[in-house]
């Protein structure tokens, strides 16, 4: 049961960054998108889905906390004023959202919003999940017990560079399959550079994750190859990606592969990361198995949420093929 | 630092409500005027639908991010009690996310922005669907703070988790019920005048007009309806639920502290001392209370309690007091709004109309006042009786704590200003243009309305 629920919390966070983080990134694109018409189909396209993508990250701090609630409890006043700022971030860029869809013609200070919003939750999300590599002071029994800014190293910064790079670049390949020729074509620049950045970045993040804490396990056959096998996809994705955004006809085809390529890139990326780090949850403290939840709480919660999920996953689906299609701005303004 | 987390999740959760308040019953609204529109094929009603629905839309996105907030600061500034009670309370909350949440986010894209986009029947699932979804989520969180208040179906383990051992007892614990039905009377109420308000502003102004007789109709015949209902269940939870099961809660919120048949209209307590150097009382009123007319029965004072379970007086007496006094506002206008209707001066008093104007944030502030009573009651416990507050916050530096409480505080400020300013601009807009019939003035209106003087 340990290991199905595992399994959850992984489902939740591969569908929080691949669905919020082309929201985010489509945020951070618009510091470099001056085009009006260009800012507003963006906002259009994402105040519709926002809403359910987010709600992906509530259900990842609620099945981490419900499965391993030690863990929640101990990791996340470490992660204090990350997710603070995260929080705020999130705000910003909600209200900002929602306000803008039922403007026609939005002042500056909601793209601001809404971008700067986007940025500070991507780069706050990003030092968050790097931190958790770190070993956690806690004292004998179990509390969190290190100082505020333990969080804050070279690493973790690394890391908020690389999810901020990376959200952008599923973001432009997002408006690269969502808007049509002109707009598509600059979010494919934008796209470009985001992805290269994003590559390096998390290239590296990868490859010092065996100087932090919580190294990549190598022992034992079957996780070896898995790691393996994660990472070449994510390579395969990632070339993928640049190849498509390299593209310059319309050709939808090439459209989805760029944000199949930078999706594949880093849901393989995670599951790599995931599997090499399974199953110690927090360095050198707790393992899975040690803070796992009563077998009482985990039969409840596989059952009720597992039977929920393809209904979770319906209602997501429901929600983007609403809106399906490319996205033109509407010519009646009468919002 | 126990403080200061306290104020933090307080401030939370109180911005965090403010929006439920008005976003449930909004959200059924939406559901049934449009289910009308389809009905009656009148273009008012869609002129009432697409009105309401840009008020709901911020609201309810504030809400969401308010709610996000909560779900985090459970392990942020509250470590202990979310290791302890982990197994119990986070997987009644993942029922919320997984049935509740994404259920109202999944439709509320359609709901907002489908016009044009589905048919009229998919409008009116996913406006239902939004709907269900906000009503789950109110079931859900009922259950979770309730089995906070009155703990049942579990055992505690060697390292003080909370490990559930019947969920069926869990879940329906002592007082979920009877709280949830209290909670869901209070959101439809707070919607209603809401909605009621609003409507009458239009009234006083005289336009729109009508768009604002339906709306005010609708508003306040809600009100009407279920206020006398809300002011029994919420005399039930007091007697029954807290005078049963959180005795000190009951004493703190009538502010006694000696048993005493008199009520207490309004004290300034002080619990060091153990007294109220002021008091406003009436005599035997008290005794009414517990329902015996001689005035003979006491209400039981906090003396009665050892000093460290006592809940901090000052929270919870005015939080109940608040709450009690809107709510006896809004049972006057109900009762005003009930004969005016019969006389058929419903919508032309316009004293009547600035009084409800005035009662628009009345429901909210009710709620607000209720929830501080309840969780200020429930102190010094986070778990009643049985895990305190002081055990169960997390291990932080002051100034990092000042920096969020400071930061929040803030955030939340500056976001209840753009929602007042968005309803307040949306609400001065008026509702002509959300009229399917609405064209926009050319020239020939403009000389029309110079030669002939406008109406308004």
């Amino acid at each position: 049961m340990t290991e199905a629920w595992f399994a959850i919390v992984a489902l939740c966070l591969v569908m929080y960054v691949l669905l919020d983080g082309y929201d985010l990134g489509v945020g951070i694109g618009m510091f470099f998108d001056r085009v009006d018409r260009s800012r507003r189909t963006s906002v259009e396209i994402v105040a519709s889905v926002w809403d359910a993508n987010e709600s992906w990250l509530i259900l990842l701090g609620v099945t981490l906390w419900a499965g391993f609630p030690e863990v929640y409890g101990t990791a996340l006043p470490h992660l204090y004023l990350p997710l603070s700022l995260m929080l705020i971030g999130l705000a910003m860029r909600g209200v900002s959202a929602e306000i803008m869809s039922h403007t026609t013609d939005p002042l500056p200070r909601w793209y601001i919003g809404f971008s700067v919003g986007s940025l500070i939750a991507g780069f706050s999300q990003g030092v968050a999940f790097g931190a958790l590599t770190q070993r956690i002071a806690v004292t004998p029994d179990g509390r969190y017990d290190g100082s505020a800014f333990d969080f804050l190293t070279p690493y973790t910064l690394l890391c908020g560079v690389a999810a901020v790079l990376l959200y952008g670049a599923l973001g432009s390949a997002y408006l690269r399959l969502k808007t049509e020729t002109a707009i598509a074509a600059a979010a494919s620049v934008r796209g470009r550079w985001f992805l290269v950045g994003a590559i390096v970045a998390t290239g590296l993040a990868g490859a010092f994750v065996a100087t932090t804490d919580a190294p990549v396990h190598t022992d034992g056959g079957t996780r070896l190859v898995l790691v393996v096998v994660f990472t070449v996809i994510a390579v395969v994705g990632a070339a993928g990606a640049l190849l498509a955004l390299r593209r310059r006809s319309s050709d939808s085809r090439h459209d989805a592969w760029a944000y199949a390529g930078v999706a594949l890139m880093t849901v393989s990326g995670l599951l790599a990361w995931m599997c090499g780090r399974y199953p110690v949850l927090l360095p050198e403290v707790a393992t899975a198995d040690e803070t796992v939840s009563p077998a009482s709480t985990m039969v409840f919660l596989l059952i009720g949420v597992g039977i929920n999920m393809p209904l979770v996953l319906f209602y997501n689906w429901f929600a983007h093929s609403s809106f399906k299609g490319r996205f033109v701005l509407a010519e009646e303004e009468s919002k | 630092m126990e403080v200061l987390a306290r104020i933090q999740f307080a401030f939370t959760t109180l911005f965090h409500v403010t929006f439920p308040a008005v976003t449930v019953g909004l959200s059924i609204f939406l559901t049934v005027v449009y289910a009308m529109y389809m009905k009656t094929g009148k273009p008012l009603y869609l002129q009432l639908f697409r009105f309401w629905r840009r008020i709901f839309g911020v609201g309810f996105a504030l809400g969401v991010v308010a709610g996000a907030v909560i779900t985090f600061e459970f392990g942020l500034n509250w470590g202990g009690y979310a290791a302890k009670t982990g197994p119990i309370v986070a997987p009644i909350i993942a029922m919320e996310v997984v049935t509740a949440f994404f259920v109202e986010a999944g439709f509320i894209g359609v709901l907002l922005y489908g016009d044009g986009r589905v048919s009229k029947k998919v409008m009116l699932v996913a406006s239902s669907m939004v709907s269900l979804g906000t009503l789950l989520s109110t079931t859900w969180i009922l259950a979770a703070n309730s089995w906070m208040q009155t703990p049942a179906g579990f055992e505690i383990d060697g390292h003080g988790r909370f490990i559930p051992v019947d969920w069926v007892e869990v879940i329906f614990n002592p007082s979920f019920v009877w709280r949830f039905l209290h909670m869901l009377l209070a959101v439809l109420l707070s919607a209603s005048v809401f909605i009621a308000g609003i409507s009458a502003y239009y009234l006083v102004r005289n336009r729109d007009l009508a768009f604002a007789r339906r709306s005010f109709s609708i508003g306040i015949g809600i009100l009407a309806i279920v206020i006398p209902v809300q002011l029994s269940i919420g005399d039930h939870v007091a007697l029954e639920v807290i005078g049963k099961h959180q005795l000190p809660k009951l004493e703190a919120l009538e502010g006694h502290w000696d048993d005493s048949s008199s009520y207490n209209v309004a004290v300034v307590p002080d619990q060091d001392a153990q007294e109220n150097p002021v008091a406003l009382k009436v005599p035997y009123v008290g005794s009414f209370i517990a329902q015996d007319m001689t005035g003979q029965t006491a209400i039981p004072g906090l003396k009665n309690t050892p000093r460290d379970e006592q809940p901090p007086v000052w929270a919870v007496f005015w939080g109940f007091r608040v709450m009690f006094y809107a709510s006896m506002l809004l049972f006057a206008a109900a009762f005003v709004s009930v004969y005016l209707r019969w006389r058929g001066r419903l919508f032309t008093s316009h004293r009547f109309h600035r009084f409800v104007l005035w009662l628009t944030p009345v429901g909210i502030i009710a709620i607000m006042g209720g929830w501080v009573t309840a969780e200020s009651g429930r102190q010094p416990y986070v778990v009643y009786g049985h895990l305190r507050t002081a055990d169960a916050v997390s291990n932080l530096a002051t100034p990092e704590l000042v920096a969020t409480v400071v930061g929040f505080a803030t955030l939340y400020v500056a976001l209840l200003a753009i929602f007042l300013a968005y309803v307040r601009h949306t609400v001065r807009r008026g509702p002509a243009r959300d009229h399917p019939h609405y064209r926009e003035p050319d020239a020939d209106d403009l000389a029309d309305a110079l030669t002939q003087g406008d109406p308004r």
